[in-house]
């Protein structure tokens, strides 16, 4: 496990302390679950820029073309 | 609350922004997410299959899955790719599988595990939310009744009806 030290402003600081107090988690949980939160957003932003004028092209013009069509 | 979703639900939230994709951050956030190496390759096949220009898609969905927990796929019944993800599903304990198939929708429950739509599944969560809130109010007005009432220590399995509005 790595050990990362963060610069952050004092009200950063208050706000994290506060996620922590409301979760009941401490710092590191908290700052781990915003990495997987942000780096799961980042890989659908990337796929959903991507894929759809494919989608398109193949008939899928919304979500509910594709959950009809695929089993 | 961990959450299975069908092939096709897995890849609307990877193609658009919409309300599989909301499913799958929430469930992902609260680490109930749910994939098996089947769902996997039934994906990585439509999308070779729909997109043929764009190998690069598969690596794409692959990426949306990374923080989801895989479950053991199964053999039985053979003929049948769906029945095998719900029966996978069933296996590893999964209370709610998604899916768009109206056929395995038709099917309702298997076992304890419920089969929703996304729409269906997503209501439950918002209700599911609600009541977490709802609870934590109660708890916090009791709390606050047993400190005015002289009770320091809220007792275990102490019942006072209190109306929150």
């Amino acid at each position: 496990m790595t050990r990362l030290s963060v610069r952050l402003s004092d009200k950063e600081a208050q706000d994290l302390q506060a996620i922590c107090d409301s979760l009941g988690k401490s710092r590191s949980e908290v700052v781990r679950d915003a990495m997987r939160a942000h780096r799961l957003r980042q890989a659908l932003r990337a796929s959903q820029a991507e894929l759809p004028p494919a989608a398109r092209a193949a008939g899928w013009l919304t979500e509910d073309d594709l959950l009809h069509e695929v089993s | 609350m961990r959450v299975f979703l069908d092939t096709n639900a897995g890849l609307s939230a990877t193609i658009f922004a919409g309300l599989c994709e909301a499913l799958v951050t929430e469930c992902s956030d609260n680490g109930w997410l749910l994939t098996s190496p089947r769902v996997q390759a039934e994906a990585h096949a439509v999308l070779l299959r729909k997109f043929p220009p764009l190998p690069r898609a598969s690596g794409l969905f692959d990426d949306n899955w990374r923080e989801a927990e895989l479950i053991a796929d199964v053999a039985e019944p053979a003929e049948d790719n769906d029945a095998r993800l719900v029966a996978a599903a069933v296996a590893a304990g999964a209370p709610i599988f998604v899916t768009g198939d109206r056929r395995v929708l038709g099917r309702k429950a298997v076992a304890a595990m419920r089969i929703r739509s996304p729409r269906e599944a997503w209501i439950a969560f918002v209700r599911a939310a609600f009541a977490r809130r709802a609870s934590a109010v109660v708890i916090r007005v009791r709390k606050r009744r047993a400190y005015q009432l002289g009770l320091h220590h809220w007792p275990r399995n102490h019942a006072l009806t209190l109306s929150v509005s």
